[in-house]
């Protein structure tokens, strides 16, 4: 069970510590920590940037920077929700209902404080469980065969659309279409030309990432110009100048609910862990199961009480762990930008599931170092430098958004030397643009992009292996059996979710809206 | 030309416009940017149907599975619409998995100006880019872009500008030897 992991953990000890991975680190947490303090909409697609570098970069490198960014995003998402009652993403809504009150009760530090301090533990809680489920995982994967395999895929391209709840015929039919654009160029068994509508550019398929970068960066960018509305420079500088004090006894604030703490990150770990489930479910779990079993909670939570930043905060960042653990260990991402990470991943030569706890463990290991290393890091930066952040995070879109274009078009290049993919690009932006628009989630189509491959491969080899029988093989009828149950307990839990969310925002915000002028509780969800 | 703040709350779309004549009938732009959609995706699974008709069936297999249930999905979405229209129903607008364009309290006006503004901007970049080349396109997207519409001043919009000549020629030129496509307006000049 253990055999190989601590070589394996040596190396990708070795290699974290290296100048150049390290600097690499250091990057992405200084790139996530920005972007996080951005309000709404700040998900900048570093990772679809450097997939343009994929064939050039190190692994070791990329990997420091894309999973260093990741794991502390979500450690400054509550300065904009703390300091001004604007969440930096959908995964903060609800740190904004008790952070934003104690803010204006002058203690911004201190909420800030306690906010890191409980990210810093519920992600070290992540890092934790992703290493023992490892050998667990390795196990498991060792009984699955090409069949068990396929369906692996299937579920990770209809699961996710079937939790898309509100949207589930929508969801599985982004998947269906991403299935379909996958199938163009040639057929894999005479390598004819398959659906190339007769052009000879479409030989070779449509390549992945001119397809990402229109789906999701460019509408993204978008969002952000669109959606800019000028914040209060005066109410700003108001709270910066109170955020120096309370630090000490916001970090004692998180220690003191050590249990508090434990129970958030569990919850944000198992709904990273069930695909398609999403962030703001886990913030929003968190934050009821702490109002609901929390002494005196239903009294206080919505008024400024500290633990109501506490949970949602050490949810935030222990589900980065969880999204990782099926993406990383059994190839189904749970999430879009899971299965952007995992587009990255296949573009380095690195295939999700049973090489990377295979004879690419060491890589795994180093993402899980890299998760425990950037928290500590992230939660470290951000306690001394929020004022910092802050400004930069609530820099102007239209100074960044020319940047990122301009960076995404030469990554387009980069990537497939071929200026026809520009073409390609537009055209997905067009798509992905109207997708957001409709209310179309775009996740499953990305992922069924980046899953067809696999699931032709392992289809085929079944039916020449087992034939028709493939599907009465016990192992597969026991996934297929827990798929059907995790996806309806998922359905479940997002109803539940909802119905509280509604509620809890019901009641509080109509109190807090009277209260704090200026307070914007939106409903939007996060792309995580 | 930037567009001015001040207008993100006044809402100028009054009752003669062409789509609040429409709307009694329930047609939205929303509704047509959809169908245009769902006819897109399911063309293009007709399509799929059509052209794998000749390929081996092992080639065949998985697009027709894909095209056929991508086809009945399109049938239940469609009927679901219908089904939800009839019965006065609003449409879902809770996913957990994406966001919608986050445009509270923004008219509709200043949506549609700020969308083609970054679009066309971005158009016209990835043409410069064919006419005249990376080397040019890039840099002059990103200091006029700041200039205008990122309230930047005109040397830091320079230097900027500036910075990515140095990064497509430093890194992509110099390190990873990349090489560039011919600009259209060297090859119609020689």
């Amino acid at each position: 069970m253990f055999e190989g992991m601590f070589s394996a953990a040596l190396i990708a000890a070795q290699q974290l510590f290296s100048p150049l991975v390290f600097l690499s680190l250091l990057a992405g947490i200084a790139m996530g920590l920005v972007v996080g303090a951005m309000p709404i909409g700040g998900n900048l697609p570093l990772v679809v940037v450097l997939m343009g570098f994929a064939f050039v970069l190190d692994p070791y490198i990329a990997m420091a920077m894309v999973v260093g960014k990741m794991a502390v995003n979500g450690t400054t998402d509550p300065i904009p929700a703390i300091l001004l009652g604007i969440p930096g993403s959908a995964s903060c809504q609800a740190t904004v209902l008790d952070g934003y009150p104690l803010a204006r009760q002058g203690l911004a530090g201190r909420a800030l404080a306690a906010a890191y301090m409980s990210s810093l533990i519920g992600g070290l809680f992540g890092v934790i469980a992703f290493l023992a489920v490892i050998p667990f995982a390795r196990i498991l994967l060792q009984q699955f065969g090409s069949a068990e395999f396929f369906l692996l895929g299937l579920i990770g391209i209809s699961m996710v659309g079937i939790v898309s709840s509100g949207a589930l015929i929508k969801g599985l039919l982004a998947g269906a279409f991403g299935l379909g654009i996958a199938l163009i160029g040639t057929d894999p068994v005479l390598g004819l030309p398959r659906a190339t509508f007769g052009s000879e550019f479409l030989y070779d398929g449509i390549s992945l990432i001119p397809m990402i970068i229109g789906l999701f960066a460019v509408p993204e960018m978008l969002n952000l110009v669109v959606s800019d509305s000028p914040v209060a420079k005066e109410r700003l500088d108001l709270m910066l100048g109170k955020v120096h004090s309370g630090r000490r006894a916001g970090i004692m604030d998180a220690l003191n609910h050590k249990w508090l703490i434990t129970r958030a990150s569990f919850i944000g770990l198992f709904v990273g862990i069930l695909p398609g489930v999403g962030g703001s479910a886990a913030h929003w779990l968190a934050y009821a199961q702490a109002r609901e079993t929390e002494k005196g909670a239903r009294q206080t939570f919505g008024k400024g009480d500290m633990r109501g930043v506490i949970a949602p905060e050490a949810a935030n960042n222990s589900i980065d762990a969880g999204v990782l653990i099926p993406t990383l260990c059994f190839g189904i991402p749970g999430s879009g930008s899971m299965a952007v990470l995992m587009a990255f991943l296949i573009l380095m030569g690195f295939v999700p599931g049973q090489s990377m706890l295979g004879e690419h463990l060491p890589l795994t290991l180093f993402v899980v170092f890299v998760l425990a290393l950037s928290n500590i890091i992230g939660a470290t930066v951000a306690l001394f430098f929020t004022p910092v952040l802050a400004r930069i995070g609530l820099m102007n879109p239209n100074v960044l958004a020319p940047l990122i274009l301009a960076l995404l078009s030469v990554s387009v290049y980069q990537a497939t030397s071929s200026l026809l993919n520009l073409w390609v690009v537009v055209g997905f932006s067009v798509l992905g643009t109207v997708m957001k628009r409709c209310g179309w989630p775009r996740p499953p189509l990305v992922i069924a992009l980046v899953l067809a491959e696999s699931v032709e491969k392992y289809f085929s080899i079944s039916l020449n292996a087992y034939g028709v029988g493939m599907f009465a093989r016990p192992q597969f009828l026991l996934m297929l059996g827990l798929t059907v149950a995790a996806a309806f307990y998922m359905l479940n839990v997002q109803r539940k979710t909802r119905r509280m969310s509604a509620r809890e925002l019901e009641e509080i915000t109509e109190a807090m809206t009277q209260a704090t002028p200026g307070l914007r509780v939106t409903t939007g969800t996060a792309l995580k | 030309m930037p567009i001015d703040p001040g207008e993100a709350n006044r809402d100028r779309s009054h009752g003669r416009s062409f789509w609040n004549r429409l709307s009694p009938m329930g047609i939205t732009p929303d509704l047509v940017l959809e169908s245009i959609l769902v006819s897109l995706v399911a063309g293009y699974f007709f399509y799929l149907l059509l052209a794998v008709k000749h390929l081996r069936p092992e080639a065949a297999r998985l697009p027709r599975m894909t095209a056929i249930g991508g086809l009945l999905l399109v049938v239940a979405f469609i009927a679901q619409k219908i089904w939800r229209a009839m019965h006065g129903k609003p449409n879902a607008t809770r996913q957990i998995l994406d966001t919608g364009f986050d445009e509270e309290g923004l008219s509709n006006r200043l949506i549609v100006g700020r969308t083609l503004r970054l679009s066309l901007w971005f158009g016209g970049m990835l043409a410069a880019i064919w006419l005249v080349g990376y080397h040019v396109a890039i840099p002059l997207f990103v200091f006029f872009y700041l200039l205008v519409f990122g309230n930047t001043k005109w040397w830091l919009a320079a230097t900027a500008g500036a910075g990515f000549f140095l990064l497509i020629y430093g890194l992509f030129d110099l390190v990873l030897r990349t090489i560039w496509p011919q600009p259209a307006l060297l090859r119609w000049l020689s």
